[in-house]
């Protein structure tokens, strides 16, 4: 028997992970650093929103536990097919993956992670981030996968924490094929050879790594929630967990899908309306956007003060217990988001959005702070018709900005910049563009120039600094509206439990709807010790009858 | 400052070029992938710094914002993106080329970056 230790959580109670894993694995100083890492960029909003990417791995990995034996036992129960590494093993690794899943995050949550991206050098050739990894899970079966979905990648960080993930612990993963699972599972990147045993590896994958509903998403939802103090539905992990199971939707001869029981109908729905309010109200909230704005900016600004060709600040080395030194003798090692503040400090403390970072006091303020009050202003007073061109502006203005200017800032350097632009677009002697997209320069320049001329005229008075930021949010998109939401598998009870029902199908979503029928009916009965009433039976009959 | 090409920006252009030259309306994501790396080689021979994002993130984010515009489709090597019925050029030049910087736009259209788009099957 495993000596185990336990973890208090707030939200799971006491969780359970052996000894060699603590010791092995979670004391590592590259686990350690996830201590270090806030989860969320929360905390503008909600002061106590400071959990860390330590306790969300933890929780990761207590939920696929519950997750991954569940899926195990309904293998071992439901399908004759046997993996050459046994069951327990593919669970295991499919733990491992849980609880390593964001060891190679960047610090400040998503915000640095195109930074992992930056591969190009001037000098030397640097492999990508995907070479890397595809060199250590050393199978042609994942190199082809992952070349070919190379638009459809995994994000940096998922990628980097595979690497890291391998490098560091590759001891726990005896198998070469478990090298490559684990690999997998983090990436999200499913075997494209779809037969009943790799489907079967492509439900574990799933179980991490999936569009809708995962063990991620679950821990991040609910400690989110719990942290923040943001009031939201509940979500009942055990139900919806212990109600997994699998499927073939193609028959006896067809794929294995991952599939839920009845018993977790309500749980989704509660998923997706939890994931669709912090999306909305909390993610989308304009003091959230800025503090991600005012992040990366001064991110992308250490990243050019202090990175070289060969030696970057996001990146593999700096992530590591060795590190390595950057610029202007800056050594990095286990880069966390204590690093980052402390290169600010030193750095760039003369840089107005690093002010802005430190006090609130100079920060700036939304003209409005909600997508209701935006359409109230504008779209009530302007009406549809203005409202489009408007926006098209805005919107050319905020790409223009974020692409092509330092701090995306509204002022009279940037004015000054764009009218340049335009100069040299009228100047233009290029054989290669052609009229209308050089008509198109000019226009779309002059559109942005008026939203920049429209700001400036506020601030003739010297009360107000013209200086203006543009940020866009994204028009809220349900998680009830996505491809992938409708198609989860929900399997009955009865002679058919292998074929799933589609959730689209047959569950009537929370959301806006033109009534499509009037009533739906149920149908009571006695039950009788000498008869069970086949509810299929039932239903056939009556279709038959009224055909 | 560092340029983000964003997956939007690549496949419109892309879309231009091969609309206008061939009459295609479809592009691989492999094509992209090449035509993208050609891009950022462009800008960053003129001293601009570049960096490509491709994710399958953005890349279902890009299908979601601009659902209008483009919708996925094939399978394996051969998937891409298609423009939908009744995008022009002039739509698309309109709504993906005004915005960017002209050194955006010179290397969009190189004649170097454009012939990574013209493969046999566009031909």
């Amino acid at each position: 028997m495993h000596n185990v230790k336990l973890f208090k959580d707030p939200l799971y109670g006491y969780m359970e992970l052996s000894d060699s894993y603590v010791s092995g694995i979670i004391d590592t100083a590259v686990f350690q650093r996830l201590r270090r890492i806030i989860q969320t960029s929360y905390s503008p909003l909600y002061p106590s929103s400071v959990h860390t990417r330590f306790a969300h791995s933890l929780g990761v990995y207590h939920l696929g536990k519950i997750a991954g034996e569940k899926l195990t036992e309904e293998i071992k129960k439901n399908c004759p097919v046997e993996s050459p590494m046994g069951w327990e093993n593919v669970k295991d690794i499919f733990l491992l993956s849980c609880l390593l899943h964001d060891v190679g995050h960047a610090p400040f949550s998503h915000t640095g992670e195109n930074f992992f991206l930056d591969d190009t050098t001037t000098g030397n050739q640097r492999e990508s981030l995907h070479n890397t990894l595809i060199g250590l899970v050393d199978s042609e079966n994942f190199k082809n996968d992952v070349l070919s979905k190379k638009s459809k990648a995994a994000a940096p960080h998922e990628i980097m924490s595979a690497i890291i993930g391998i490098k560091n612990f590759g001891n726990h993963l005896r198998d070469p094929l478990g090298k490559e699972l684990f690999a997998r599972s983090i990436t999200g990147y499913k075997f494209s050879n779809n037969d009943k045993l790799h489907s079967l590896y492509n439900c574990y994958i799933s179980l991490l790594n999936s569009k809708v509903i995962d063990v991620d998403r679950l821990d991040y939802l609910i400690r989110d929630a719990y942290f923040t103090g943001f009031d939201t539905v509940s979500i009942d992990h055990e139900r919806l967990l212990t109600n997994i199971t699998i499927c073939q939707p193609g028959g006896n001869s067809g794929a294995y899908e991952l599939a839920f029981r009845k018993g977790a109908i309500s749980v989704i729905e509660n998923f997706v309306y939890a994931h669709d309010s912090e999306r909305k109200w909390i993610q989308n909230h304009p003091a959230i956007l800025y503090e991600m704005y005012i992040i990366e900016h001064i991110v992308s600004t250490l990243n050019e003060k202090l990175s070289s060709a060969e030696n970057k600040l996001f990146s593999l080395e700096c992530l590591s217990e060795e590190g390595q030194e950057l610029k202007n003798g800056v050594r990095i090692s286990l880069l966390c988001d204590d690093d980052i503040i402390s290169l600010m400090k030193a750095h760039c403390s003369d840089d107005a959005l690093c002010k802005e970072f430190f006090s609130r006091q100079s920060r700036r303020s939304p003209l409005w702070k909600t997508e209701e009050e935006y359409k109230k202003f504008l779209l009530r007073r302007a009406g549809l018709d203005v409202l489009k061109p408007i926006e098209s502006a805005l919107s050319k203005t905020k790409e223009y900005l974020r692409k092509n200017s330092e701090g995306e800032a509204t002022n009279s350097a940037s004015i000054k910049k764009l009218e340049e632009d335009i100069g040299e677009i009228e100047q233009n002697n290029s054989p290669d563009v052609d009229i209308e997209s050089i008509e198109e320069q000019k226009e779309s320049k002059k559109q942005i120039l008026k939203v920049m001329k429209c700001l400036q005229p506020h601030c003739d008075n010297g009360d107000i600094e013209c200086d203006f930021i543009i940020l866009e949010a994204s028009q809220f998109y349900s998680g009830f509206n996505k491809v992938d939401f409708p198609n989860i598998n929900i399997v009955f009870p009865g002679n058919d439990k292998m074929k799933p029902s589609k959730f689209g199908d047959i569950v009537t979503s929370l959301k806006g709807y033109e009534k499509s029928g009037d009533n739906f009916f149920y149908i009571f009965y006695r039950r009788s010790e000498k008869q069970k009433l086949i509810k299929e039976d039932v239903c056939n009959c009556l279709i038959k009858t009224f055909l | 400052m560092c340029v983000y090409i964003e997956i939007e920006d690549l496949a419109a252009n892309a879309l231009i070029e091969i609309l206008k030259k061939n009459g295609e309306r479809f592009v691989t994501y492999k094509t992209l992938e090449e035509y993208g790396a050609k891009v950022i080689e462009r800008l960053t021979e003129k001293n601009e710094r570049a960096v490509l994002i491709l994710s399958r993130e953005s890349t279902d984010r890009m299908l979601r914002n601009y659902s209008d515009f483009f919708m996925e489709e094939g399978q394996g090597d051969g998937m891409g993106i298609r423009l939908r019925e009744g995008i022009t050029t002039d739509k698309l030049i309109k709504r993906f080329r005004g915005y960017l910087a002209w050194d955006a736009l010179l290397a969009f259209v190189d004649k170097n970056s454009v012939a990574k788009l013209m493969t046999p099957s566009y031909a």
